[in-house]
């Protein structure tokens, strides 16, 4: 009962919340997030202890995680148990996994004219982690048209990954020529509808959701009532501590609608997932780290491998920032790991550069 | 002799002043008609070919109005493939992928009103309407 009126005090909306820039509490965190020439807001500070969440435990438990752009992804207070007051006993990850998002394969205009070299460069990255990832979660726009040789592509460079298994939701550039028709035959299999799926993978329940089907005029990403009826069969013979990790290529909250950056019946996704203790969403699409916490419910989404985007609404039109230097690239590039700690129902998130 | 005609001239007259008032009303109609499609501009205007052009994510001009016949052809000038697709069903055009710088036409025949859309990013609206 403490945990459900915890939440509904937390749930009351981003008022706990507001975004601030890094600050250097921690001496491992290193922003590195770089766009466009302005640091971009990276990390989420609470404005208020009202949820109960130990922060400085957060900041202490980011020491383990390594370097990078570390992330508090502590979110709900299952997670002030999940960190240790003791950073020196640090937990072992019972398992990571990988996002990548939005290889683009097929773009070929500035800043990048060779999307498939970055997305070799990820791999790499990926293959050098001191702890071989799990999964593969691959967030969206695989390609940039469709093409069938842009999926062969991708697929030649995803087989060099060294993981055991790697997973894939479409975006709308993966689907938009074709109604997604290429998109299921090659990467869809045993998928359900538009390609959406889940699987258990230890302890963990992972749900691959498709925002990118249908799409109507004027509107956001789109989930539509037969996923969500498949959703709400998906989860229901769960316990409420099973982790969740959901992934979908457009951000399911809104992030900026003029740019059509979100999902319109997302807000039902997550009330079927509210029971959850703890609920962690990854996206793409918008190429670009953002995250934002609310209640037991941490949504973060990845760099692309192709190709940096604006902040919302800072440039007239969401297409690729073209004047990057060749030089900064691989910063504005990345990959994002993800650890989870059995028993702990924490993920740590790190994104991490291609360089 | 001379009285038939007489009649038949006269008959002939107001048969031609009919032609002439049914052309007359014919083409004011149509000038009233045009005039308001095209908000003053000229008739000749109207049926030349017309250019929508895709830049900044953005359909230019977002709303058209051209006459029954007219050509339009949509250009995409940003660095991100584009579409332009009709958003009835079953759909009256589609563009499919138009990446930078491709062009798709379509010749609007019928008079009506047509919505239509990026099935990429579909933040992107626009409408057409044949008179």
């Amino acid at each position: 009962m403490i945990f459900q009126e915890t939440r509904s005090a937390a749930s009351s909306g981003d008022k706990l919340f507001h975004m601030e820039r890094p600050t250097n509490a921690c001496s491992d965190f290193r922003p590195i997030a770089f766009t466009g020439g302005t640091r971009m807001t990276d990390r989420i500070i609470p404005k208020e202890q009202a949820d109960g969440i130990d922060r400085r435990g957060f900041l202490e438990c980011m020491t383990w995680v390594g370097t990078g752009l570390a992330w508090s992804v502590c979110g709900g207070v299952l997670s002030s148990r999940a960190l240790g007051a003791d950073p020196k006993k640090a937990p072992q990850a019972a398992f990571t996994f990988v996002q990548i998002s939005d290889s683009h394969i097929g773009f070929n205009k500035p800043p990048n004219q060779d999307v498939t070299a970055t997305l070799q460069q990820a791999v790499a990255k990926i293959n050098a982690l001191p702890t071989r990832p799990d999964l593969l979660i691959h967030t969206g726009d695989l390609t940039h048209l469709a093409k069938p040789s842009e999926f062969d592509t991708v697929g030649q460079v995803l087989k060099t990954a060294k993981t055991s298994r790697v997973a894939y939701v479409p975006g709308e550039h993966d689907v938009f020529t074709d109604d997604g028709k290429l998109y299921l035959e090659r990467y869809g299999k045993g998928t359900k509808g538009a390609g959406w799926h889940s699987f258990d993978h230890k302890g963990c329940h992972f749900i691959g959701l498709v925002n990118v089907a249908n799409l109507k005029p004027g509107g956001l990403g789109t989930l539509g009532l037969e996923q969500l009826d498949w959703l709400k069969k998906d989860v229901q013979g769960l316990g409420a501590s099973t982790p969740i990790v959901v992934y979908a290529h457009v951000p399911l909250w809104t992030v900026y609608a003029k740019w059509g950056w979100g999902t319109e019946d997302s807000a039902q996704a997550l009330a079927l997932l509210k029971r959850f203790g703890s609920v962690t969403v990854l996206n793409g699409h918008i190429h670009q780290t953002l995250q934002k916490i609310e209640g037991d419910v941490t949504f973060h989404t990845a760099r692309s491998t192709a190709f940096p985007q604006p902040e919302a609404g800072k440039a007239e039109s969401p297409g690729p920032i073209k004047n990057v230097p060749a030089d900064k690239l691989r910063s504005v590039l990345g990959i994002t790991n993800v650890a989870y700690v059995e028993g702990k129902n924490s993920l740590a998130i790190i994104d991490a550069s291609l360089e | 002799l001379g009285k038939t005609s007489v009649v038949l001239t006269a008959i002939s007259l107001l048969a031609l002043a009919a032609v002439g008032c049914a052309e007359d009303s014919a083409n004011q109609y149509e000038k009233a008609g045009t005039t308001a499609t095209d908000g003053g501009s000229p008739t000749a205007e109207a049926v030349k070919p017309i250019e929508i052009v895709i830049d900044n994510f953005t359909f230019s001009p977002a709303e058209l109005t051209i006459a029954a016949g007219t050509k339009v052809t949509w250009v995409n000038h940003d660095d991100v493939p584009h579409t332009a697709t009709s958003t009835a069903k079953p759909r009256s055009f589609a563009s499919g992928t138009l990446d930078t710088d491709e062009k798709f036409s379509h010749v609007f025949t019928t008079p009506g009103t047509y919505e239509y859309f990026c099935a990429v990013h579909p933040k992107m609206t626009g409408r057409i309407i044949v008179k």
